[in-house]
Protein backbone atom coordinates (compact mmCIF):
# COMPACT_ATOMS: atom_id res chain seq x y z
CA UNK A 1 0.00 0.00 0.00
CA UNK A 2 1.47 3.13 -0.61
CA UNK A 3 -0.42 5.24 1.65
CA UNK A 4 2.07 5.63 4.95
CA UNK A 5 4.22 2.48 5.68
CA UNK A 6 3.38 2.05 9.20
CA UNK A 7 -0.90 1.80 8.16
CA UNK A 8 -0.98 -1.77 9.77
CA UNK A 9 0.05 -0.11 13.27
CA UNK A 10 -3.28 2.31 12.45
CA UNK A 11 -5.59 -1.17 12.21
CA UNK A 12 -7.15 -2.38 14.99
CA UNK A 13 -8.37 -5.74 14.46
CA UNK A 14 -11.49 -7.53 16.26
CA UNK A 15 -12.76 -10.67 16.61
CA UNK A 16 -15.68 -11.93 19.10
CA UNK A 17 -15.10 -15.50 20.30
CA UNK A 18 -17.47 -18.08 21.49
CA UNK A 19 -15.89 -21.56 22.25
CA UNK A 20 -13.33 -21.51 19.52
CA UNK A 21 -10.42 -23.19 21.77
CA UNK A 22 -9.91 -25.28 18.59
CA UNK A 23 -9.40 -22.29 15.87
CA UNK A 24 -8.24 -19.21 17.89
CA UNK A 25 -4.94 -19.64 18.28
CA UNK A 26 -4.21 -20.34 14.69
CA UNK A 27 -6.55 -17.62 13.12
CA UNK A 28 -4.58 -14.99 16.51
CA UNK A 29 -0.84 -16.76 14.67
CA UNK A 30 -2.20 -15.21 11.10
CA UNK A 31 -3.21 -12.16 12.69
CA UNK A 32 -0.18 -11.54 14.40
CA UNK A 33 2.25 -11.79 11.83
CA UNK A 34 1.19 -8.64 10.02
CA UNK A 35 -1.26 -6.73 12.66
CA UNK A 36 0.38 -5.15 16.16
CA UNK A 37 -3.07 -4.67 17.81
CA UNK A 38 -5.36 -7.48 17.83
CA UNK A 39 -8.59 -7.62 20.46
CA UNK A 40 -10.42 -11.05 20.87
CA UNK A 41 -13.64 -10.89 22.94
CA UNK A 42 -14.07 -13.82 24.63
CA UNK A 43 -17.67 -14.15 25.13
CA UNK A 44 -18.54 -16.58 27.77
CA UNK A 45 -16.77 -19.37 26.41
CA UNK A 46 -16.57 -22.66 28.35
CA UNK A 47 -14.09 -24.52 26.40
CA UNK A 48 -10.68 -22.50 27.78
CA UNK A 49 -10.91 -20.25 24.60
CA UNK A 50 -9.83 -17.77 26.87
CA UNK A 51 -6.75 -19.64 27.77
CA UNK A 52 -5.68 -20.14 24.51
CA UNK A 53 -6.08 -16.57 23.80
CA UNK A 54 -3.78 -15.64 27.21
CA UNK A 55 -0.69 -17.61 25.58
CA UNK A 56 -0.55 -14.79 22.77
CA UNK A 57 0.46 -11.37 22.61
CA UNK A 58 -2.89 -9.75 21.63
CA UNK A 59 -5.39 -7.90 23.98
CA UNK A 60 -8.04 -10.22 25.46
CA UNK A 61 -11.09 -9.22 27.20
CA UNK A 62 -13.95 -11.57 28.52
CA UNK A 63 -17.07 -11.81 28.83
CA UNK A 64 -18.26 -12.99 31.57
CA UNK A 65 -21.31 -14.49 30.33
CA UNK A 66 -22.54 -15.18 27.09
CA UNK A 67 -23.89 -12.22 25.10
CA UNK A 68 -23.64 -12.63 21.22
CA UNK A 69 -21.33 -12.06 18.49
CA UNK A 70 -23.16 -8.26 18.17
CA UNK A 71 -22.28 -7.48 21.73
CA UNK A 72 -18.48 -8.93 21.60
CA UNK A 73 -18.52 -6.90 18.61
CA UNK A 74 -19.63 -4.02 20.51
CA UNK A 75 -16.95 -4.40 23.58
CA UNK A 76 -14.34 -5.24 20.68
CA UNK A 77 -14.58 -2.01 18.90
CA UNK A 78 -15.11 0.20 22.36
CA UNK A 79 -12.08 -0.77 23.42
CA UNK A 80 -10.13 -0.23 20.19
CA UNK A 81 -11.40 3.18 20.16
CA UNK A 82 -10.23 3.59 23.87
CA UNK A 83 -6.88 2.39 22.64
CA UNK A 84 -7.12 5.08 19.82
CA UNK A 85 -7.65 2.77 16.92
CA UNK A 86 -7.72 4.58 13.33
CA UNK A 87 -9.54 1.79 11.71
CA UNK A 88 -11.27 -0.74 12.92
CA UNK A 89 -11.60 -4.19 11.42
CA UNK A 90 -13.87 -7.30 12.24
CA UNK A 91 -12.84 -10.35 11.45
CA UNK A 92 -14.12 -13.85 12.92
CA UNK A 93 -12.16 -15.98 15.00
CA UNK A 94 -13.61 -19.15 13.19
CA UNK A 95 -10.91 -19.13 10.24
CA UNK A 96 -13.49 -18.87 7.54
CA UNK A 97 -11.38 -15.39 7.25
CA UNK A 98 -8.60 -14.88 5.08
CA UNK A 99 -6.60 -12.19 6.98
CA UNK A 100 -5.11 -11.21 3.10
CA UNK A 101 -7.75 -9.58 2.50
CA UNK A 102 -7.60 -6.98 5.17
CA UNK A 103 -5.34 -4.85 3.39
CA UNK A 104 -8.51 -4.27 0.32
CA UNK A 105 -10.63 -3.75 2.96
CA UNK A 106 -8.65 -0.64 4.48
CA UNK A 107 -7.43 0.79 1.74
CA UNK A 108 -10.22 2.78 0.84
CA UNK A 109 -10.55 4.16 4.71
CA UNK A 110 -7.03 5.16 5.07
CA UNK A 111 -7.30 6.85 1.76
CA UNK A 112 -10.17 8.79 2.58
CA UNK A 113 -12.47 7.16 -0.07
CA UNK A 114 -15.07 5.80 2.29
CA UNK A 115 -15.88 5.52 6.08
CA UNK A 116 -16.82 1.78 5.85
CA UNK A 117 -16.01 -1.52 3.64
CA UNK A 118 -17.98 -4.54 3.94
CA UNK A 119 -16.28 -7.47 2.64
CA UNK A 120 -18.62 -9.74 0.34
CA UNK A 121 -17.93 -13.26 -0.73
CA UNK A 122 -20.01 -13.27 -3.46
CA UNK A 123 -18.06 -10.65 -4.94
CA UNK A 124 -15.22 -12.53 -4.09
CA UNK A 125 -15.19 -16.13 -3.68
CA UNK A 126 -16.73 -18.74 -1.12
CA UNK A 127 -14.42 -22.10 -0.71
CA UNK A 128 -16.97 -24.73 -0.79
CA UNK A 129 -19.77 -22.75 0.47
CA UNK A 130 -23.25 -25.40 0.36
CA UNK A 131 -25.59 -24.63 -1.58
CA UNK A 132 -27.86 -24.52 1.75
CA UNK A 133 -26.04 -21.96 2.76
CA UNK A 134 -25.67 -19.94 -0.49
CA UNK A 135 -29.44 -19.93 -0.90
CA UNK A 136 -30.38 -19.01 2.83
CA UNK A 137 -27.93 -16.14 2.35
CA UNK A 138 -29.13 -14.82 -0.72
CA UNK A 139 -32.67 -14.83 0.53
CA UNK A 140 -31.04 -12.92 3.69
CA UNK A 141 -30.34 -10.30 1.48
CA UNK A 142 -33.63 -9.97 -0.05
CA UNK A 143 -35.28 -9.79 3.33
CA UNK A 144 -32.75 -6.98 3.81
CA UNK A 145 -33.42 -5.11 0.61
CA UNK A 146 -37.48 -5.57 1.34
CA UNK A 147 -36.86 -3.89 5.27
CA UNK A 148 -34.56 -1.60 5.11
CA UNK A 149 -34.32 -0.30 1.39
CA UNK A 150 -30.81 -1.29 1.12
CA UNK A 151 -29.05 -3.86 -1.50
CA UNK A 152 -25.72 -5.32 -0.54
CA UNK A 153 -24.35 -8.02 -1.97
CA UNK A 154 -23.28 -9.93 1.36
CA UNK A 155 -25.19 -8.86 4.28
CA UNK A 156 -23.65 -11.14 7.20
CA UNK A 157 -20.14 -11.51 6.28
CA UNK A 158 -18.41 -10.67 9.47
CA UNK A 159 -15.53 -8.83 7.36
CA UNK A 160 -15.62 -5.43 7.80
CA UNK A 161 -13.80 -2.28 8.36
CA UNK A 162 -14.91 1.18 9.97
CA UNK A 163 -13.07 4.36 10.48
CA UNK A 164 -12.48 5.74 13.85
CA UNK A 165 -15.18 8.13 13.21
CA UNK A 166 -17.96 6.15 12.24
CA UNK A 167 -16.94 3.61 14.27
CA UNK A 168 -17.62 6.16 17.08
CA UNK A 169 -20.97 6.40 15.82
CA UNK A 170 -21.98 2.81 15.75
CA UNK A 171 -23.97 1.37 18.86
CA UNK A 172 -24.95 -2.07 18.17
CA UNK A 173 -28.35 -2.92 20.38
CA UNK A 174 -28.40 -6.38 18.87
CA UNK A 175 -26.55 -9.03 20.93
CA UNK A 176 -27.03 -11.73 18.61
CA UNK A 177 -26.54 -12.59 14.75
CA UNK A 178 -29.23 -9.58 13.28
CA UNK A 179 -26.26 -6.91 14.53
CA UNK A 180 -25.04 -7.84 11.06
CA UNK A 181 -28.12 -5.94 9.52
CA UNK A 182 -28.12 -3.04 12.52
CA UNK A 183 -24.15 -1.91 11.77
CA UNK A 184 -25.60 -1.74 7.64
CA UNK A 185 -28.76 0.34 9.42
CA UNK A 186 -27.03 2.41 10.82
CA UNK A 187 -23.90 3.11 8.85
CA UNK A 188 -26.51 4.09 5.79
CA UNK A 189 -28.50 6.27 8.30
CA UNK A 190 -25.74 8.11 9.65
CA UNK A 191 -25.09 8.80 5.91
CA UNK A 192 -21.29 7.42 6.31
CA UNK A 193 -19.84 6.25 2.72
CA UNK A 194 -19.59 3.09 2.73
CA UNK A 195 -18.09 0.37 -0.41
CA UNK A 196 -18.43 -3.41 -0.98
CA UNK A 197 -14.83 -5.32 -1.39
CA UNK A 198 -14.63 -8.80 -2.76
CA UNK A 199 -13.01 -11.44 -0.10
CA UNK A 200 -12.42 -15.15 0.16
CA UNK A 201 -14.22 -17.25 2.57
CA UNK A 202 -13.05 -20.85 3.51
CA UNK A 203 -15.96 -23.15 4.91
CA UNK A 204 -14.79 -25.60 6.86
CA UNK A 205 -17.06 -28.50 8.43
CA UNK A 206 -16.64 -26.92 12.17
CA UNK A 207 -17.82 -23.47 10.17
CA UNK A 208 -20.65 -24.79 8.76
CA UNK A 209 -21.95 -26.38 11.91
CA UNK A 210 -21.75 -22.91 13.70
CA UNK A 211 -22.72 -21.09 10.89
CA UNK A 212 -26.80 -20.10 10.52
CA UNK A 213 -28.90 -22.68 9.98
CA UNK A 214 -32.25 -21.91 9.05
CA UNK A 215 -33.63 -21.15 11.91
CA UNK A 216 -31.12 -18.71 12.96
CA UNK A 217 -32.27 -17.20 9.88
CA UNK A 218 -35.82 -16.88 10.77
CA UNK A 219 -34.87 -15.73 14.23
CA UNK A 220 -32.23 -13.19 12.89
CA UNK A 221 -35.42 -11.70 10.54
CA UNK A 222 -38.18 -11.62 13.58
CA UNK A 223 -35.50 -10.09 14.99
CA UNK A 224 -34.67 -7.14 12.49
CA UNK A 225 -38.75 -6.92 11.69
CA UNK A 226 -39.38 -6.84 15.97
CA UNK A 227 -36.91 -3.96 16.34
CA UNK A 228 -38.01 -1.82 13.58
CA UNK A 229 -41.71 -1.94 15.21
CA UNK A 230 -41.07 -1.53 18.93
CA UNK B 1 -93.50 -32.13 31.47
CA UNK B 2 -90.18 -34.05 32.29
CA UNK B 3 -87.91 -32.34 30.14
CA UNK B 4 -89.01 -28.88 31.04
CA UNK B 5 -88.24 -29.98 35.02
CA UNK B 6 -84.84 -31.04 33.41
CA UNK B 7 -84.20 -28.17 32.33
CA UNK B 8 -84.99 -26.38 35.64
CA UNK B 9 -82.96 -28.53 37.51
CA UNK B 10 -79.71 -27.80 34.90
CA UNK B 11 -80.74 -24.00 35.19
CA UNK B 12 -80.80 -24.42 39.38
CA UNK B 13 -77.78 -26.55 39.16
CA UNK B 14 -76.05 -23.30 36.81
CA UNK B 15 -77.17 -20.86 39.41
CA UNK B 16 -75.65 -22.84 42.53
CA UNK B 17 -72.07 -23.54 40.43
CA UNK B 18 -72.55 -19.87 39.81
CA UNK B 19 -72.79 -18.64 43.85
CA UNK B 20 -70.19 -20.95 44.46
CA UNK B 21 -67.50 -19.45 42.66
CA UNK B 22 -69.21 -16.08 43.41
CA UNK B 23 -68.06 -17.42 46.82
CA UNK B 24 -64.95 -18.33 46.34
CA UNK B 25 -64.13 -15.35 44.09
CA UNK B 26 -65.49 -12.67 45.12
CA UNK B 27 -63.18 -12.08 48.25
CA UNK B 28 -60.50 -13.00 46.74
CA UNK B 29 -60.57 -9.83 43.89
CA UNK B 30 -62.38 -7.74 47.58
CA UNK B 31 -58.89 -8.35 49.12
CA UNK B 32 -56.55 -7.70 46.08
CA UNK B 33 -58.65 -4.52 45.60
CA UNK B 34 -58.35 -3.20 48.99
CA UNK B 35 -54.39 -3.96 48.38
CA UNK B 36 -54.46 -1.99 45.13
CA UNK B 37 -55.96 1.14 46.85
CA UNK B 38 -53.48 0.23 49.80
CA UNK B 39 -50.61 0.25 47.16
CA UNK B 40 -51.79 3.45 45.80
CA UNK B 41 -52.36 5.25 49.53
CA UNK B 42 -48.95 3.68 50.95
CA UNK B 43 -47.20 4.79 47.78
CA UNK B 44 -45.81 1.47 47.54
CA UNK B 45 -46.73 1.32 43.42
CA UNK B 46 -47.16 4.41 41.15
CA UNK B 47 -50.67 5.53 40.97
CA UNK B 48 -51.09 4.74 37.81
CA UNK B 49 -50.43 1.52 37.53
CA UNK B 50 -52.56 1.17 41.35
CA UNK B 51 -55.35 2.90 39.67
CA UNK B 52 -55.12 0.23 36.69
CA UNK B 53 -55.34 -2.78 39.11
CA UNK B 54 -58.28 -1.11 40.85
CA UNK B 55 -60.21 -0.68 37.44
CA UNK B 56 -58.94 -4.41 37.04
CA UNK B 57 -60.69 -6.00 39.93
CA UNK B 58 -63.43 -3.64 40.29
CA UNK B 59 -64.62 -5.04 36.93
CA UNK B 60 -63.56 -8.37 37.45
CA UNK B 61 -66.31 -8.44 40.72
CA UNK B 62 -68.66 -6.20 38.99
CA UNK B 63 -68.91 -8.93 36.11
CA UNK B 64 -68.82 -12.10 38.43
CA UNK B 65 -71.20 -10.04 41.05
CA UNK B 66 -73.56 -9.17 38.18
CA UNK B 67 -72.65 -11.37 35.11
CA UNK B 68 -76.22 -9.60 32.77
CA UNK B 69 -74.04 -6.36 33.23
CA UNK B 70 -71.43 -7.86 30.41
CA UNK B 71 -74.30 -8.43 28.13
CA UNK B 72 -75.60 -5.21 28.52
CA UNK B 73 -72.11 -3.44 27.76
CA UNK B 74 -71.77 -6.15 25.12
CA UNK B 75 -74.91 -5.17 23.45
CA UNK B 76 -73.74 -1.44 23.50
CA UNK B 77 -70.76 -2.04 21.85
CA UNK B 78 -72.31 -4.60 19.61
CA UNK B 79 -70.74 -8.12 20.27
CA UNK B 80 -72.78 -10.58 20.70
CA UNK B 81 -72.83 -12.16 24.08
CA UNK B 82 -71.22 -11.11 27.63
CA UNK B 83 -68.53 -13.92 27.56
CA UNK B 84 -67.40 -13.09 23.93
CA UNK B 85 -66.67 -9.37 25.62
CA UNK B 86 -64.58 -10.52 28.11
CA UNK B 87 -62.39 -12.52 26.31
CA UNK B 88 -61.69 -9.84 23.51
CA UNK B 89 -60.92 -7.73 26.47
CA UNK B 90 -58.97 -10.63 27.80
CA UNK B 91 -57.13 -10.91 24.50
CA UNK B 92 -56.22 -7.22 24.11
CA UNK B 93 -55.01 -6.76 27.47
CA UNK B 94 -53.16 -10.05 26.75
CA UNK B 95 -51.28 -8.74 23.69
CA UNK B 96 -50.49 -5.57 25.49
CA UNK B 97 -48.88 -7.56 28.23
CA UNK B 98 -46.82 -9.26 25.83
CA UNK B 99 -45.56 -6.17 24.37
CA UNK B 100 -44.64 -4.57 27.80
CA UNK B 101 -43.13 -7.61 29.26
CA UNK B 102 -41.14 -8.00 26.08
CA UNK B 103 -39.98 -4.44 25.68
CA UNK B 104 -39.18 -5.02 29.48
CA UNK B 105 -36.94 -7.68 29.07
CA UNK B 106 -35.20 -6.16 26.09
CA UNK B 107 -34.00 -3.60 28.29
CA UNK B 108 -33.19 -5.77 30.69
CA UNK B 109 -31.03 -7.69 28.40
CA UNK B 110 -29.57 -4.60 27.04
CA UNK B 111 -28.43 -3.88 30.52
CA UNK B 112 -26.81 -6.92 31.34
CA UNK B 113 -24.44 -6.36 28.53
CA UNK B 114 -23.53 -3.30 29.52
CA UNK B 115 -22.62 -4.65 32.76
CA UNK B 116 -20.77 -7.56 31.51
CA UNK B 117 -19.11 -4.97 28.72
CA UNK B 118 -17.87 -2.88 31.65
CA UNK B 119 -16.01 -5.46 33.44
CA UNK B 120 -14.79 -6.87 30.19
CA UNK B 121 -13.05 -3.36 29.47
CA UNK B 122 -11.79 -2.94 33.34
CA UNK B 123 -10.10 -6.16 33.04
CA UNK B 124 -8.55 -6.49 29.30
CA UNK B 125 -5.07 -7.84 29.78
CA UNK B 126 -2.66 -7.58 26.52
CA UNK B 127 -1.04 -11.21 26.95
CA UNK B 128 2.22 -9.57 28.29
CA UNK B 129 0.90 -9.74 32.36
CA UNK B 130 -0.35 -13.27 33.97
CA UNK B 131 -4.52 -13.11 33.78
CA UNK B 132 -6.70 -14.66 36.33
CA UNK B 133 -9.91 -16.57 35.12
CA UNK B 134 -12.96 -14.90 34.76
CA UNK B 135 -14.66 -16.80 37.59
CA UNK B 136 -12.12 -15.61 40.02
CA UNK B 137 -13.14 -11.80 39.19
CA UNK B 138 -15.90 -12.28 41.51
CA UNK B 139 -13.28 -12.14 45.46
CA UNK B 140 -10.20 -12.45 43.71
CA UNK B 141 -7.77 -9.45 43.04
CA UNK B 142 -7.93 -8.69 39.77
CA UNK B 143 -5.46 -8.60 36.77
CA UNK B 144 -3.25 -5.95 36.41
CA UNK B 145 -5.48 -3.64 34.27
CA UNK B 146 -3.74 -2.39 30.64
CA UNK B 147 -2.58 1.02 30.46
CA UNK B 148 -5.19 2.59 28.38
CA UNK B 149 -8.17 0.33 29.38
CA UNK B 150 -9.77 3.49 30.79
CA UNK B 151 -8.91 6.89 29.69
CA UNK B 152 -5.94 6.58 27.50
CA UNK B 153 -6.03 7.41 24.34
CA UNK B 154 -2.53 6.71 22.56
CA UNK B 155 -2.34 4.01 20.06
CA UNK B 156 -0.18 0.66 20.96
Amino acid sequence: MEASRDWRHRIFVVMAAYNEAKNIKNVIDRLIRQFSNVVVVDDGSRDGTDAMVACTNVFLLRHITNRGQGAALQTGIQFALLKGAEVIVTFDADGQHDERDIEALVEPILGGECDATFGSRFLGHAHNIPLSRRMILKVGILFTWAVSGVRVSDIHNGLRAFSRQAASSLHITMDRMAHASEMLDQIIRLGWRYREIPVNIYYSRESLAKGQSSWEALKIASQVLLKKII
Amino acid sequence: MGSAQDRLAGVAQKDHLMILFQIISIPIIAALFVRSILNCVQGRQRRGVALLGMAVWLAAGIAILWPEVTVRVAAIVGIGRGADLVLYVFVIAFLVSCFYFYTKILKLEANITELVRYFAIQNATDGKTETETPDQLFGVPKPHPVEGSKSETSPK
